[in-house]
Parts: structure tokens; C-alpha cells; sequence
């Protein structure tokens, strides 16, 4: 394509720019607006993290904007998915969503959550039988959808017999992909435990470099420790990879008791 | 909002209300039903 040509694209663009809000204000802020279409986005974390709960929490923000949204599940089922956004959304535990086992409270804030939920229906779909790359890709395409959860990019089926060749090759596909099909797509990531344990302690997604590499915004999140009766948890969500501007900065967040919803500290910017 | 998301969201608010009502009445479905209208009302405020 020739320089002209690509200018061209860029104004005309420009009018059509619409952000995704993350829900996360000082994060929307950070990447002035939310994120973008035909972006890839990384989010690792350590078992136990909340990766997921943050995934679903953002994409469902992104559905009430009016963007067809879909989740990829490749370890955990629909059900449970959908059991996490009704807990975090009423601020129950999803275990005791998903056994039905509520007090009468509780019944009444499920209640208003999946209804809550249930007006954004038309805008979020889920999908917990897709494994392999080529099925992923079909999805996104025929369903046109504008902003997708990959979760996890470990458990992607695809060529390659080595898991580093593999998820190169898997890290690249959906890289083009967001890009064919103007979606923006987030892929949840896990750590590298060797990197954990490192000297230098530099946070690596697991399995190949080649992830941070392709991505255009890469974070992870990382639990703080907090009591037992505390009354919400505290987590970081560390900016690893910003090819918008300048990374390395963090926000501080924190966890609501007992849904698992990500909210930011009130005094606490990126810093 | 942009108009093209105002009318992704009408649209999809009104498949789903179509939907709902195709259901058996239920406490969850009334809430459900009356959840849209009122995000359709703020669509249509805005």
C-alpha cells in the first residue's frame, strides 16, 4: 500500500474511531478512551488472579456501549462464566450462584443482576466448546462480533508441536485476525513460573515471548495479600506492553467481597 | 454515544424484549422485561 493511500485511510478512519470503554475510568483514561478495534490484548495473571473475572467485567462494560461481545472459554463452562459476571454484578460469591443455595437477600439481588444482564443478551454470546484456532476464527467471523474473550491462550488447539511454536503461531493468528475482521481481541494470558522465580523478576505470559511481542497493550494483574476480614481484596494491574504510548506504570485496584468485581482505589492513580 | 451504538443497543433491547415475552411470566421474566424499558427510557433521555 502506498503512503497516500494509507493517509487517506487514517482520515478516513479518524470520524469512525470509537474507544471501548474498559468500565475502569483511570484505565480509559490511561489509553485515552478504552481500547480499540483490530487491537490484541493481553491480560496474564498467576493462577487465582481474577484474569477472568477482569476479562468478563470489561467485556460486559463493552456490551452495555453496544458492541457485539463474545467469551471464549477453553477451561471453564458457560455456566460458570455466566455465574461470575451474576456474583460480581450482585455482589454474591458465584459458587453459591451457581448452587442456587442463596438466602433470601441474596435471591433478590440475583435477581436484579441477570436481569441486568439479560438486557445486553442480544450483545453477548459465550462459547465453552471451541478449542481449536480455526473454530475460534470462524466464530468471530460469522458472528461479526466486535470485541471477543480468549480465555486462556495456553489451552488454543492449533499446528505446531512444540508450545512455543504453537502459541507463536496462535499469538500471530489472532493478531491478523483482529485486524481482518476490525474486532478487538483479548486474550487471557498465564504467567511463566520460571520468570516468577527469576533474579531480575521480569514478568513473562507463559510459554512465548512471542505473545508480549504481537500484543498492542499487555497487562497482568497481581492479588495483593489482605485479612482475612478485610473488606475487599487489592490487586495491581500492571501495564507491561503499550504500544500506544509509555508502559511500566500500574493501578490500583480493588476486589470486591464476595462477587469478585474490579474496582479502582478512590484516592489512587496511575502511578 | 454514538448513534450507531444507540441503535445496536435499541435493537438488540428490542430482539431480547421479544424474546422475553415469547417466555412464561415469571418474577425473573417481569424484572427482566422492566430492566429494558427502563435502559430503552435512558437510551431515548440521552
Amino acid at each position: 500500500m502506498k503512503a497516500q493511500e494509507i493517509i487517506t485511510k487514517i482520515k478516513d478512519s479518524k470520524a469512525s474511531v470509537e474507544f471501548m470503554k474498559t468500565g475502569l475510568s483511570r484505565l480509559d483514561n490511561f489509553l485515552d478512551g478504552g481500547l480499540l478495534r483490530k487491537e490484541l490484548i493481553v491480560i496474564g495473571g498467576y493462577t487465582g488472579s481474577g484474569k477472568s473475572f477482569m476479562a468478563a467485567q470489561i467485556m460486559f462494560s463493552i456490551a452495555k456501549q453496544g458492541f457485539k461481545t463474545g467469551y471464549f472459554s477453553l477451561e471453564i463452562s458457560n455456566e460458570m462464566i455466566l455465574s461470575r459476571l451474576i456474583g460480581q454484578n450482585g455482589n454474591i460469591k458465584p459458587a453459591r450462584v451457581l448452587s442456587g443455595y442463596l438466602t433470601e437477600t441474596e435471591h433478590e439481588s440475583r435477581r436484579n443482576s441477570e436481569a441486568q444482564i439479560i438486557v445486553y443478551d442480544g450483545l453477548m454470546s459465550f462459547h465453552d466448546d471451541l478449542y481449536q484456532l480455526e473454530e475460534i476464527k470462524q466464530a468471530i467471523r460469522v458472528n461479526e462480533y466486535e470485541f471477543v474473550v480468549v480465555d486462556f491462550i495456553q489451552n488454543v488447539m492449533s499446528k505446531g508441536y512444540e508450545e512455543y511454536e504453537r502459541l507463536s503461531y496462535v499469538a500471530l493468528e489472532l493478531q491478523k485476525l483482529a485486524k481482518e475482521t476490525n474486532c478487538c481481541i483479548m486474550v487471557i494470558s498465564q504467567l511463566s513460573n520460571s520468570a516468577a522465580k527469576s533474579l531480575d523478576g521480569q514478568v513473562e505470559y507463559k510459554g512465548s515471548g512471542s505473545i508480549a511481542t504481537v500484543a498492542d497493550l499487555g497487562f497482568y494483574i497481581v492479588r495483593k495479600d489482605t485479612p482475612d476480614d478485610a473488606p475487599w481484596g487489592q490487586a495491581e494491574l500492571h501495564i507491561k506492553k503499550n504500544r500506544r504510548g509509555y508502559s511500566g506504570n500500574k493501578l490500583d485496584l480493588r476486589v470486591t467481597y464476595p462477587g469478585g468485581m474490579y474496582v479502582e482505589e478512590p484516592q489512587i492513580s496511575i502511578n | 454515544m454514538s448513534k450507531n451504538r444507540k441503535l445496536a443497543l435499541i435493537e438488540s433491547f428490542l430482539k431480547t424484549l421479544d424474546e422475553l415475552y415469547e417466555q412464561e411470566e415469571s418474577a425473573e421474566n417481569i424484572a427482566q422485561k422492566l430492566e429494558i424499558v427502563k435502559q430503552l427510557v435512558k437510551i431515548y433521555e440521552n
